[in-house]
């Protein structure tokens, strides 16, 4: 057998090798099925039956050395080798944007989540019931006038301008303790780069034997530290509302002038939102003893604390309800 | 509504030496909010915000009223010179000079006045003049300046007007009637809404009372008699006519907010001894006091228990009992567990319920005094509905694979909605947009032409129609939108990709026709796919995908034998639909265990349809002979039944 020529062969054929597709080639030609060591293999039978034994031992060993040989081969190309080039700057991954909103309400629905309070989605188109006359707000009073209504099919519903319209649906519909979160759209016939005729509130309501400001204060205060960060302050101050008493207006301190009063806040603080004591009408309306349980309640817009985030760069709050996505995108 | 509050003036009636800002500050955590400080006319003045229930605050008597009561709780020394204890004390007339008829007492609950002769129509006072600047109000003359500077002071709005201008004294207060019109002071002629409360004399209407007092009877230089008169109209009447002429005066929301039935004679004397500074004058009439205000003595108790649960802390009696009086409650009944107070009178339209004295209490003492704590958690099954955790998921989903999400308005024009059942705002803020959607498509589809690139944006919101129940249907729709190329394929991708993340196994698409493909989960319709030529959209209810929605996925037994897959082409014609192809196929037999579209080559008006088939025995490995046998079965199939061509593997 020629054992040292088919060597000599595979090492010259190795040698004019220069890429990898050659060098796949190559091991096909000497171990493929129909390869040359296969094609000896098929000689056996020539031989004669006393010699075989040793026809096949060379076999083996031819099979070996080629194995080894192409196992430990290498093509050097350094040439036309790319080296691992890690500075190339990457391509954008092809991901979509959340709204804003959606990012402010996950962010709203998690932190209040973590002390009982789970979103609902309460109605946005409501009768006269449940967003005035059962928060203690009677026909023609002038407490109705803040809210700058849009009305719908001559007067029979409303587009509810506040979500706590939800407080009335929920307390209808359950027995204390009662602790709610209602998320949903409010409109209010108004428009300027602050306000939006289409816009969200959230709504806070806690129903319990015994709830004190103290209550409330803390619910404020855990949100607001969980939205804005720990560093931040909050204050109630009195205000007034028909359906709780006593009512507050909620107060944040300013993060630019840092509580020191700027032109961005009013004297170092910057007002957030609403909220009060449940009102003994209102628990009333939907059945609920007032002498046994009261409550407190909180209603906030979605899209101003959002606004009010550190450096998010957002002057108009009409740009969150576009269709262009110039400044959407990147959320 | 704000008012503005000049420093030396609320100091002339509460007297203190504390510092403006403070006092600012003060204001503002327990009483009315003060929104700036600004510098008028040689004074700091503050512009505070006044809440419709403190009407008794829309005046410098009210605001350093609240301003002792806290600086007293402070413990601050301060004196409280109510000016309304400075009146004329001088004889009043005796003659009758005017035929007052008022037509029904509702309308006007107290009606106070006099007749002033022979007095000097001048300037005011300088002080008079400098303080009506300083709150932004032109000094006009003695007269006039008087009814705005008592206003501005007690908050009782007072008129007046130019007696010899009444003809035969006369003045008869009714309801205004179709058609009457009044040119009011500032000129314009006023068409008057029905039942607006007016005043007339023997021949005409000569006050639009509570909002403005007509021209033909005004103060002007040559008058010498006048009629001074403070009034108290029925709050409603004042609001519906303010509205309806949208003519908003000072005076107007004041009264609409209910004045202190005890006011309008002492404001009316007080009005006189500050005219005299000015102008000498006879006091020609007897003092007109039509006085129907029922003065209620209002008692409200506040138990001390009540008040430590709100406050969540122990307030002393004597402390609670301190703040209410110096607030002007009268102490009535002073128990061990509870006292009983009088209501002031200019507080009786919002004090009514012990509530209500808490926060009277409270606020005074500080509601920065209160700590903060959480409220106990309890168990509430409705927490652990999947509503929320599903709304990430899909959002989350859709925006990792390209799509942008979008909230557009819910209300659009009319050209946009499904008339039949579209709600119709009543005051909406311009023709477009009128009605509340029916579709969310227009106005996704507004992307594909605001942005330069093609768009893939999606939107859960509601949608809005009538319907029988007494309120309209509000439909939570997931609706996603997309104008890149194979825009109907995509978005069913998208669609499969959320029906496997939501583990929803059963869906179907049903073909009615050639633009709709009908969603279907468990045999039930769950939302549209519909094809445009330049866009696709789906619509999904998003309660249904709660509905259908499973925590965790059908696990597959685990098949460990072989899986031989394979490819054939389908030679079929251009309309042919290769979900159908694939159902029949995949249904043929129960080792066919997946059919895939793997592509499609169009030549020469025939489409070559090439799809992979996945065999598998689940009880041992499949032999040559049986995909063998399956593939005959299917290319049988595919040309005798479907009349479609195989090509053969050459």
């Amino acid at each position: 057998m020629e054992v040292e020529s088919i060597l000599q062969k595979l090492n010259q054929e190795l040698l004019q090798a220069s890429n990898p597709k050659q060098l796949e080639v190559i091991k096909l030609n000497y171990l493929g099925r129909s390869g040359i060591i296969n094609d000896l293999a098929q000689k056996i039978k020539e031989i004669k039956p006393e010699q075989r034994s040793e026809f096949g031992k060379q076999l083996n060993l031819i099979k070996q050395e080629v194995t080894k040989i192409l196992e430990s081969h290498k093509i050097k190309d350094s040439e036309n080798k790319l080296e691992i080039d890690n500075s190339i700057p990457d391509k954008m991954p092809s991901t979509g944007s959340l709204h804003p909103t959606t990012h402010a309400i996950f962010q709203i629905q998690d932190i209040l989540s973590q002390i009982g309070f789970v979103r609902k989605r309460y109605r946005e188109i409501d009768d006269d019931w449940h967003p005035f006359k059962a928060l203690n707000m009677p026909d023609n009073h002038p407490a109705r006038d803040e809210w700058e209504t849009f009305f719908c099919e001559n007067g029979k519903w409303v587009l509810t301008p506040h979500t706590s319209n939800g407080q009335i649906w929920e307390m209808e519909n359950k027995k204390p303790p009662i602790k709610m979160l209602n998320i949903t759209k409010t409109y209010r016939r108004q428009i300027s780069p602050k306000h939006s005729p289409m816009f969200h509130q959230f709504e806070g309501l806690y129903v319990d034997k015994n709830v004190s400001i103290a209550h409330l204060k803390g619910t404020l205060d855990y949100f607001i530290k969980g939205f804005f960060g720990s560093n931040r302050e909050t204050r109630i101050r009195p205000y007034h509302f028909k359906f709780t008493e006593p009512s507050f207006e909620v107060d944040i301190t300013c993060d630019v002038c840092k509580g020191k009063g700027c032109k961005v806040c009013k004297a170092g603080w910057l007002e957030i939102g609403g909220a009060g004591m449940v009102h003994p009408n209102v628990l009333k309306n939907v059945g609920i003893n007032s002498k046994v349980y009261n409550g407190f309640a909180f209603g906030f817009g979605v899209e101003r604390p959002y606004m009010m985030k550190g450096d998010i760069n957002i002057p108009d709050i009409r740009m969150f309800y576009t269709t262009k996505l110039d400044v959407l995108k990147n959320f | 509504m704000n008012i503005l509050v000049p420093e030396k003036w609320l100091k002339s009636i509460t007297k203190t030496e504390y510092d403006l800002s403070k006092i600012a500050n003060l204001l503002t955590l327990r009483s009315s909010s003060v929104e700036y400080i600004l510098d008028k006319e040689g004074d700091k003045v503050m512009d505070v915000e006044i809440t419709v229930n403190r009407g008794d605050n829309l005046s410098i008597l009210g605001i350093a009223r609240e301003l002792h009561a806290i600086l007293s709780a402070e413990g601050e020394n301060v004196t409280f010179n109510n000016p309304l204890n400075e009146i004329y004390t001088d004889e009043l007339g005796t003659k009758d000079l005017l035929k007052i008829n008022v037509t029904d007492t509702k309308l006007n609950p107290r009606f106070t006045a006099l007749v002033l002769k022979d007095l000097k129509i001048g300037e005011s006072p300088e002080y008079i003049k400098q303080r009506l600047k300083q709150v932004g109000i032109r000094p006009i003359n003695n007269i006039v300046d008087i009814t705005n500077y008592i206003m501005l002071e007690t908050g009782q709005p007072m008129h007046s007007f130019d007696f010899d201008k009444i003809k035969n004294g006369i003045m008869t207060l009714r309801e205004s009637k179709k058609g009457e019109y009044i040119i009011t002071l500032d000129g314009q002629k006023r068409d008057l809404p029905e039942n607006s409360i007016i005043i007339e004399d023997s021949e005409k209407i000569i006050d639009l009372c509570g909002i403005m007092g007509g021209l033909n009877s005004a103060i002007d230089e040559n008058t010498k008699n006048i009629v001074l008169f403070t009034q108290i109209y029925e709050p409603l009447h004042i609001r519906k006519t303010s509205l309806a002429l949208n003519h908003r005066t000072d005076a107007a929301l004041r009264f609409e907010k209910g004045i202190d039935p005890s006011l309008a004679p002492r404001a009316l004397l007080r009005g006189l001894k500050i005219l005299k500074e000015s102008t000498n004058f006879e006091v020609a009439s007897k003092l007109y006091d039509l006085n129907s205000t029922t003065s209620e003595n209002r008692k409200v108790a506040l138990t001390y228990k009540k008040l430590e649960l709100y406050a969540n802390t122990k307030i002393e009696p004597k402390t609670t009992q301190n703040i209410l009086a110096a607030l002007g409650f009268k102490i009535l009944e002073n128990l061990e567990k509870q006292i009983t107070v009088g209501v002031p009178s200019y507080r009786l339209s919002d004090v009514e319920i012990e509530e209500d004295l808490i926060e009277e209490v409270v606020r005074i003492y500080g509601y920065d005094k209160i700590g903060l704590i959480l409220p106990p958690n309890y168990y509430d099954t409705d927490n652990f509905k999947p509503d929320n955790s599903i709304e990430k998921l899909v959002k989350y989903y859709l925006r990792d694979n390209g799509f942008n999400e979008l909230i557009t308005y819910s209300f659009v024009p009319k050209n946009q909605v499904d008339l039949d059942i579209a709600i119709k705002i009543d005051n909406p803020l311009g023709k477009d947009t009128e009605y509340m959607r029916t579709s969310h498509e227009p106005s996704l589809a507004a992307a594909i032409s605001q942005n330069k690139d093609s768009v893939k944006v999606f939107e859960l919101s509601n949608r809005y129609a009538k319907g029988s129940k007494e309120l309209p249907t509000e439909e939570l729709m997931l609706t996603a939108l997309t104008n890149c190329t194979n825009h109907t394929n995509e978005l069913k991708n998208k669609l499969t990709g959320i029906f496997k993340l939501l583990n929803i196994d059963d869906v179907e698409y049903k073909y009615p026709t050639n633009d709709t493909l009908v969603i279907l989960i468990n045999k039930s319709r769950v939302g549209e796919l519909r094809i445009k030529d330049i866009y696709s959209y789906f619509e999904l209810y998003f309660d249904l995908l709660v509905k259908n929605y499973r925590e965790y996925p059908y696990v597959a037994p685990i098949v460990s034998f072989a899986t031989i897959i394979e490819d054939l082409t389908i030679q079929t014609s251009l309309n042919s639909k290769a979900g159908e192809i694939i159902d029949s196929l995949g249904s043929l037999d129960k080792k066919i265990i997946k059919v895939e579209h793997k592509d499609d080559f169009v030549k020469s008006g025939k489409r070559a349809l090439t799809l992979s088939f996945y065999y598998q025995d689940n009880t041992k490995n499949i032999t040559d002979t049986e995909v063998q046998k399956l593939r005959n079965n299917l290319i049988n199939f595919i040309e005798n039944d479907l009349k479609y061509k195989v090509d053969r593997p050459s």
